[in-house]
């Protein structure tokens, strides 16, 4: 088995590299990179489904391979799911590509090094879940995100986009420094490098280091997640790259960040959770949630808003993570399972349609050449799959029946209906105001996707871009409706993904509490709630076929014609149209006191007269609350910490070799 | 196969019930209402002669919508008659318990919202934009509120399972009458104004205002669409009713078959939906609706109420 995992590393190798060798011509250079992506990672997948299948815990350690023994792999069923998450979307991302980049507008050097930074991309988030020592994984972790820089500044060409580049890559080294602070403890503690030893040390850890590895894991991964209120720099990085790449960014990366966390809470800990950091993990979520869906509703570019739902969904799996952690930290040892499950299904679920909504981003980008809603409008009639497609990756992320979204959702419901029977009123308080959150996420998101969709593609088009609008390429459509076929397969026969997870469970000795059949699916087999979507779906369509025909037959044909929309004489035009801005506008209001918007109006009236109005300019902002308390201080303090410093920076030698001799003779004073 | 034929038995009677017989609730509260302005009103069926002639009326739609407006009346009509089908009506339990629980059949109406909003939007022309801005508004604060008082009454059986959570009210009769409950069932019933667009939030009576919202999102529909987002609204109006009815008082559920007992359920469920009628008729005839950035404030009672209930739970 190790055989493939190690072809998926040296295709992705190969097509890295193959780029180059086609100097000349840039089409070729693209599809042998992408044609190695997808060879590599078909490999990745057989590879992490066979590991997920096996009967027991399915090791391979790969020290032997490489030479130095500091590297080490190992792949056990967590990394198997994640590796199965990122080589999945690997193959259907990158059929996307070969239509999405078939625009001709790089050339072959530029093509070539898209190719190795996408493969190598790729690749690095395979080896981050695997990786089986503290070297192995920063390095790879690194890897992964500097890789990704390269790839958001990939566009350089416009200054916002190294804009947000520069603030990702700060971000993420902040980050990368708890995550060394969380493993310096472990190893000061164990004396080791190795991941099998830290297995289980959550048991003997004295009581201040567990909580300081766990705070610093929260902060380091939660940082790479996008977790509020870390996630200032993911709505700016994520939509700065190619869309291929911003659908693994925003479907897959963040995700390999909730795998360090998981391997840190129920593998290096054994479940031994404290219950505050439960609540911790739980509030930070439903914050993130609600957050993120806030921002979303007043963003009118489509890319960035589809970041922002991210930390919404983040957002959502923490809410499951911390659901599980707080059945652990109170024994309840059948449910950890059930909200385990629920964060893992989502997990899945939010990787299939946050990929899906961004290679639809993408190919309307790519029609219309701009990500301003505003701009949109109309394309359900110029480009019909990409809306059916969209629409279900719209209807999915909204947690609608029958889709996929619905039944992770419902199973973290589910977890927090029975985290109210934790004894203790904090619990409870917490929980019940997660549950509200959550609630309020949820709603919001429905309100914010029917924005999108309906200035998107409903209606007149309101621009002249969007009027020649064309049908995405045949590879894109392909891809697109993979994804959307899974987010209707999960949705419908949910036992499908909760098969790739059950293992996962079993792997962590829970009871696999969530028991799900071809047509049912229980939270609990001792509690008799359950939900059947198959049932639901066949009831549905049972009764709206009995209906039609039942009107059909009594009072005949349905007779349909077509006529303008009434616009009280006039004929329509897309100026009348309800735009996104206006759509938000009550929102805006209702949450006022955390927008805090400003808007500013100039009219331009007819020379002379006050009162004949030529032009109108309407232009909003809201306060971004996070940036401005939070990272505003920190930002001026650094700056004025090393203006400070600077004093003493004169350019002169003698100076600094006199600061090296009074250093000296300080630690001589000190340690002799 | 008896079972079988009996199960299928009872979810037609159940759901035909409800999916038959919501129109009428909705013409209910219409007499109700008139009579207590001193009119005469419409005759009680007058819902079923709208629809049978809208079912016979041909539709019209914009050259400028998509297929979203062709599906849109089927899916809303399909989600909330299907949502239907999994209430106990007049039995404590529906056979079809194990196919949907109380958060699937809130998430099923909010299918149909959603493809409301949706269609409200594409025509193109600004009444539906407005109607669907508010219509989401509305839902997006509503929401939070639902799902706590469904968590308030899902904690004390503890089930999301409805035919549960009504078993476990019908064997405790006491737990019936506690803070929480009394105070979920408020919340719920704020939130059945609200979701249903009844007076205070919206006005059913009107046409063509500018502060109308569920008329304004389907302001472009015609004939049999028109008639099946009709029948559904008062089919989601009906629905709220039976949470409200049958969650909160359970007396007069009958757990086994018999032809006696039926009736008599069936006597007893038409006289809490009377009730029921009559509260929100009386809610109509005595206050005026509000401004719509008034509504957070009165939503937000039923927030709070249904944050109370929940919490107010743990003590008990």
């Amino acid at each position: 088995m190790s055989f493939l995992f190690i072809t998926s590393i040296v295709l992705f190798s190969l097509g890295a590299i193959s780029g180059f060798f086609f100097r000349r011509d840039p089409k070729a250079a693209q599809m042998t990179s992408l044609g190695f992506a997808i060879a590599a990672s078909l490999a990745g997948a057989i590879f992490s489904l066979s590991a997920l299948a096996a009967p027991a815990p399915f090791e391979i350690s790969f020290s032997s391979v490489f030479s130095a023994p500091l590297f080490s792999f190992f792949v056990d069923r967590l990394s198997a799911f994640f590796i199965l998450l990122t080589s999945a979307a690997g193959v259907i991302v990158s059929i996307f590509a070969f239509g999405y980049l078939a625009h001709g507008k790089y050339s072959a050097a530029r093509t070539a090094l898209l190719g190795f930074l996408y493969n190598l991309f790729l690749c690095s988030m395979i080896l981050v879940a695997a990786a089986d020592n503290i070297i192995t994984f920063l390095i790879v972790w690194e890897l992964m995100s500097i890789l990704s820089y390269f790839l958001v500044t990939y566009e350089h060409e416009k200054s916002e986009n190294l804009k947000a580049g520069f603030l990702y890559i700060v971000m993420t080294q902040v980050g990368t420094v708890f995550l060394m602070t969380a493993f310096f403890f472990l190893f000061r503690e164990t004396g080791s490098f190795q991941f099998s030893d830290f297995r289980a040390a959550g048991a003997l850890l004295p009581e201040l280091v567990k909580n300081i590895v766990f705070a610093s894991a929260l902060i380091g991964f939660g940082m790479k997640a996008g977790l509020v209120p870390f996630h200032i720099w993911l709505p700016e990085a994520h939509p700065a790259a190619p869309s291929h790449v911003s659908a693994l960014m925003s479907g897959i990366m963040i995700k390999i960040a909730v795998y360090g966390f998981l391997r840190f809470i129920f593998d290096f800990m054994g479940g031994e959770v404290v219950w505050w950091w439960g609540l911790l993990v739980l509030g930070a979520g439903a914050l993130s949630a609600v957050t993120g869906v806030l921002y979303a509703l007043m963003e009118h570019d489509l890319k960035r808003l589809l970041a922002y739902h991210s930390v919404e969904n983040i957002g959502i799996i923490f809410i499951g993570l911390g659901s599980a952690m707080l059945f652990a930290a109170f024994r309840y040892d059948a449910l950890v399972g059930l909200a385990l499950t629920a964060g893992l299904f989502h997990i899945l679920n939010h990787g299939i349609f946050k990929s899906l909504l961004f290679l639809g981003a993408g190919s309307i980008g790519r029609a219309i050449g701009s990500y301003d809603l505003e701009k949109m409008g109309g394309l359900a009639k110029k480009m019909p799959f990409v809306a059916v497609f969209f629409l279900i990756g719209v209807m999915s992320i909204t947690a609608l029946p029958p889709f996929n979204g619905f039944i992770s959702e419902w199973l973290v419901f589910q977890g927090l209906l029975y985290n109210l029977m934790i004894a203790g009123l904090a619990v409870k308080i917490t929980v019940v105001v997660s549950i509200a959150l959550l609630a309020l996420a949820a709603a919001l998101a429905l309100a914010c996707f029917v924005k999108v969709f309906a200035i998107a593609f409903l209606a007149l088009p309101r621009s002249d871009i969007a009027r020649q609008a064309k049908e995405a390429s045949v590879s894109m459509r392909v891809a697109m409706f993979f994804l959307a076929f899974l987010c209707v397969m999960f949705g419908v026969f949910p036992f499908i993904g909760l098969s790739l997870i059950a293992p996962v469970i079993d792997e962590f000795h829970l009871s696999n509490s969530v028991e799900s059949g071809l047509f049912f699916i229980f939270p609990d087999r001792y509690l008799s709630t359950a939900i059947s979507p198959p049932a639901v779906l066949a009831i549905f369509i049972g009764l709206v076929a009995v209906i039609g025909v039942a009107a059909m037959a009594i009072w005949g044909r349905h007779q349909k014609r077509k006529s303008p929309t009434w616009a009280c004489g006039r004929a329509i035009e897309p100026r009348m149209e309800y735009t996104a801005t206006g759509l938000a506008m009550p929102f805006r209001l209702m949450f006022a006191g955390i927008y805090r918007p400003t808007h500013n109006i100039e009219r331009e009236t007819l020379d002379g007269t006050g009162y004949l109005v030529k032009t109108v300019r309407y232009e909003e902002k809201i306060e971004p609350l996070f940036e401005k308390y939070i990272y505003r201080p920190i930002v001026w303090a650094v700056e004025t910490a090393s203006a400070g410093a600077r004093k003493i920076h004169t350019g002169n030698i003698n100076l600094y070799l006199g600061y090296i001799l009074a250093t000296l003779v300080l630690l001589l004073l000190i340690f002799v | 196969m008896n079972e079988i034929l009996l199960s299928i038995f009872i979810v037609l009677l159940q759901g035909g019930l409800l999916i038959l017989g919501a129109p009428l609730v909705r013409g209910l509260i219409r007499v109700l209402k008139a009579r207590l302005q001193n009119r005469k009103g419409p005759p009680l069926f007058q819902s079923y002669f709208d629809l049978i002639k809208l079912f016979q009326k041909e539709s019209v739609a914009s050259h400028n919508s998509s297929f979203i407006f062709q599906i849109a009346p089927w899916i809303i009509f399909g989600a909330t008659a299907s949502s239907a089908l999994f209430l106990p009506v007049i039995f404590r339990f529906s056979p079809l318990w194990f196919s949907a629980d109380i958060i699937l059949i809130v998430y099923l109406l909010a299918l149909a919202t959603f493809f409301m909003a949706l269609s409200g939007l594409d025509a193109g022309s600004a009444f539906g934009g407005m109607g669907s801005s508010r219509e989401m508004m509305i839902y997006s604060l509503s929401e939070p509120a639902t799902i706590l008082s469904i968590f308030a009454v899902a904690y004390s059986a503890g089930s999301t399972n409805i035919a549960n959570i009504v078993e476990y009210f019908f064997a405790n009769p006491s737990a019936l009458f506690t803070v929480g409950n009394i105070f979920a069932f408020l919340a719920l019933f704020i939130i059945t104004l609200a979701e249903n667009k009844r007076v205070p939030v919206d006005n059913p009576a009107t046409h063509l205002e500018l502060t109308m919202v569920h008329e304004a999102m389907i302001l472009e529909y015609s004939g049999r669409q028109l008639a099946l987002i009709e029948w559904a609204s008062a089919l989601k109006l009906t629905i709220f009713f039976v949470l409200l009815a049958n969650i909160f008082f359970p007396a007069g559920l009958i757990g086994a078959l018999s032809l006696g007992g039926i009736l008599f359920a069936l006597v007893v469920f038409a006289l809490k939906i009377g009730i029921l009628a009559a509260m929100v008729a009386l809610v109509e005839g005595s206050i005026a609706k509000l401004r719509l950035f008034r509504l957070p404030d009165f939503i937000m009672i039923a927030f709070a109420l249904a944050f109370i209930a929940l919490i107010s739970g743990f003590f008990m």
